[in-house]
């Protein structure tokens, strides 16, 4: 990848917007990885994705009032303008790493704090919840999250292209 | 493909083994079909499955917990959850999570079948 690759979107908050959203991840990685690796990106950006829609909005199945301008926030505005029930993608790619941010003004929760998962007893006990997180932190070099509850939550991951890089962890195969 | 297109289809065996072939995306917005499937499957006792995934591009955990979550019933009620056919991005998945040491993946519907 010679150039940088950006892309910005904003979806709504609701699972029917995960394979749009993986689309776009795939398309901004192009061929720099290959199909198999660039899925598993997709993958933990979906699952973070997911996670949001699941948790930030929804409290025992109410909807969460939030964001700074229900009025604002249309596809591409910086930081503050994230509409409620709404996910901000910002994907951008160069030579050295692929980034994504992922913003809402939903309930914070930073999936860092999330306890570490034994996938293998977690799986053996028949537990479906936690592996998200678990897919995030195995694929991603980096992950990185900042919220204002009620005002906006952001949540960064970075995958390392240059195997040379700082942070580069070579975590996916293929 | 639609997005949001996501195909079930069963289909019994003379040995009374379950085949569900699935094909689309199996992630957070599809997984709850598949969990229906599965729960009636269990509730007209039938537990021993097949799941053909070659035409499955694409699963998060939210797929994988359907399996996750069905298999002990299914051992329960001496039946299994036999995978069939993963895509290389399904089996990747499986890789990261491990499912590979749990479930029995098998490459065709031959060794699918032999396992019960």
């Amino acid at each position: 990848m010679q150039t940088r690759t950006h892309r910005e979107m904003t979806v709504p908050a609701d699972t029917a917007c995960l394979a749009q959203v993986r689309q776009a991840v795939i398309e901004v990685l192009g061929e720099v990885f290959s199909p198999v690796k660039a899925n598993m990106i997709a993958l933990a950006v979906d699952e973070a994705v997911a996670n949001i829609v699941e948790h930030a909005y929804q409290v025992d199945g109410a909807e969460v009032p939030g964001g700074p301008d229900p009025r604002g926030g249309e596809s591409g505005g910086g930081p503050g303008t994230v509409r409620a029930n709404t996910i901000q993608v910002v994907l951008d790619a160069n030579a050295q790493r692929f980034e994504v941010l992922i913003r809402d003004c939903g309930m914070g929760f930073d999936p860092r704090e999330a306890p570490e998962v034994d996938v293998r007893e977690h799986v053996k006990s028949g537990r479906k919840g936690g592996l998200g997180i678990f897919l995030m932190r195995r694929i991603m070099d980096e992950i990185n999250y900042t919220f204002k509850h009620g005002v906006q939550n952001q949540l960064q991951m970075i995958k390392y292209i240059d195997p040379d890089a700082p942070g580069h962890k070579n975590k996916v195969a293929g | 493909m639609a997005m949001d297109e996501f195909k079930i289809e069963k289909e019994v065996t003379d040995k009374g083994v379950v085949v569900v072939r699935l094909t689309g995306y199996l992630d957070a917005h599809t997984f709850e079909r598949l969990e229906e499937a599965i729960s009636d499957l269990f509730a007209q006792a039938r537990y021993k499955i097949v799941v053909d995934l070659a035409a499955v591009e694409y699963i998060s955990s939210a797929g994988a917990g359907v399996f996750i979550g069905a298999l002990s019933e299914a051992h329960e009620h001496k039946g299994n959850i036999v995978l069939m056919s993963p895509t290389a991005n399904v089996r990747e998945v499986f890789d990261l999570l491990g499912l590979t040491q749990i479930f029995q993946v098998v490459d065709d519907r031959p060794a699918a079948l032999a396992v019960f």
